[in-house]
């Protein structure tokens, strides 16, 4: 249930801080413990990427591997 | 009976002014002066009403006189005798300042009026200092260049003229116009006139007249909205500012998150508040504090500016300052808001707020916004 989802918010808190965990969650109209109980689906999840991407201004991908 | 000071270096206009004055009002008692500096003994020796003072004098002119009397004697109404400037400006001077203008050649019978005006407003408590708009005023209309230290409520600012143009302002990081609207405005000042101006830049390009009147549409701006602010449980301290429109936050849910760090944290959460780091201006709080809010609005932009610029990591989850008194502040930089708490550290311990009760705010603030 949402792995992927906390993952995202995880990793853009440990390296935007609240700043980053708080815009994420205000672009994405998700918080970080909504998005805990919420389906990894694919395209919310690239969404997150996409956004969590902009936030941290590198590819989330190169701290999701 | 009513002690007027006439200041004035034309010995022959000062007797028939005196004469006259005390001849149509038995109720006046009337003191004369040369100049500024014998103005000093009278109001030294002598309980004084109201002063009466031309500007251009010997050994100490009418603009060191105010200068002396809004750091001396606040109370005091004072009668400026120059040439007006525009209506516009005289008209907002008079709403709102302390002293008035008179034109030369007097007319006796306005000058008296004008007495008994100052007299009236000095006895129904309306007087409160010199006005610092008036005072700059009557600088631009003597086409006088100097530079003024203006001091209002443990603030300083700096006001630069040159041939009666103001040109250059200084307050804290503010400089030129944004300066001057701040400090012109301010109330209860303290004015020290130096009578060069020690900067010759000119910063300002807009006239005296436009900021004056620019300063006070702002001040009265701000005032409408901080008059908007309502107060939504007097008793506990909360508030919420009723400006504050953002469709993406739950009004209630952020006062949830302020109750919890209210509950967790009980006496030792001394003032905690939300704002908008756009503006620095409170949204929600207990105990709210504006001034600081502004503050560590700036301090924190200043501060991730500096990070940035120097290549260092930006602020994580919040920073914390260990104040004299074991007071302690600590601030969240939330996205486009920031959440700063003033706490007793005699009460509360740093272990509880930190694991405790900043994880639980945080969680809230985020449902908050999230709708």
């Amino acid at each position: 249930m949402g792995a992927r989802l906390e993952k995202i918010f995880s990793v853009v808190e440990e390296k935007a801080g609240n700043n980053g965990r708080i815009k994420l969650a205000q672009l994405t109209k998700v918080s970080k413990a909504h998005a805990k109980e919420m389906n990894d689906d694919p395209e919310v999840v690239a969404n997150f990427k996409r956004i969590a991407s902009e936030i941290l201004g590198k590819n989330i991908d190169e701290f999701l591997r | 009976m009513s002690n007027i000071l006439i200041v004035d270096d034309d010995k022959a206009f000062l007797l028939s002014l005196a004469d006259g004055l005390i001849s149509n009002d038995p109720d006046f008692q009337v003191f004369t002066a040369g100049n500024g500096k014998e103005a000093l003994d009278v109001l030294q020796s002598t309980k004084i009403d109201l002063v009466v003072t031309d500007i251009k004098m010997p050994e100490m002119d009418g603009f060191q006189l105010l200068s002396y009397i809004s750091k001396n004697y606040k109370g005091i109404p004072v009668i400026v005798i120059t040439a007006f400037g525009t209506p516009e400006i005289e008209n907002e001077i008079q709403k709102r300042g302390s002293f008035q203008f008179l034109e030369k050649p007097l007319d006796f019978n306005i000058l008296e009026e004008k007495i008994s005006e100052g007299l009236k407003a000095k006895l129904k408590g309306y007087v409160k200092g010199i006005s610092l708009s008036s005072f700059i005023q009557v600088l631009g209309m003597e086409g006088a260049s100097c530079t003024l230290t203006v001091k209002s409520k443990e603030k300083a600012g700096y006001l630069y003229f040159f041939n009666g143009v103001l040109i250059d302002a200084d307050f804290g990081d503010k400089k030129g116009e944004e300066a001057a609207y701040d400090i012109i405005v301010w109330d209860d000042v303290e004015i020290e006139i130096e009578r060069k101006s020690s900067k010759r830049e000119k910063e300002i390009n807009m006239s005296l007249n436009h900021i004056i009147m620019e300063a006070h549409r702002r001040m009265d701006e701000n005032k409408n909205k901080q008059d908007d602010r309502i107060v939504l449980e007097n008793n506990t301290g909360h508030f919420l500012n009723s400006q504050f429109k953002e469709e993406n936050m739950n009004i209630k849910k952020l006062q949830d998150a302020i109750k919890i760090l209210k509950d967790d944290l009980g006496d030792g959460l001394l003032a905690t508040d939300v704002w908008m780091s756009t503006d620095g201006q409170p949204i929600a709080g207990y105990n709210s504090q504006p001034k600081a809010c502004a503050l560590f609005n700036r301090i924190t932009l200043q501060m991730n500016r500096t990070l940035k610029d120097s290549g260092f990591p930006l602020l994580g989850q919040y920073y914390l300052l260990d104040l004299a008194d074991k007071k302690r502040v600590i601030i969240l930089p939330l996205g486009d808001y920031m959440w700063g708490m003033l706490i007793d550290g005699t009460i509360t311990p740093l272990g509880l707020i930190l694991n405790i009760a900043l994880p639980k705010v945080i969680d809230a603030f985020e449902s908050a916004i999230t709708g």
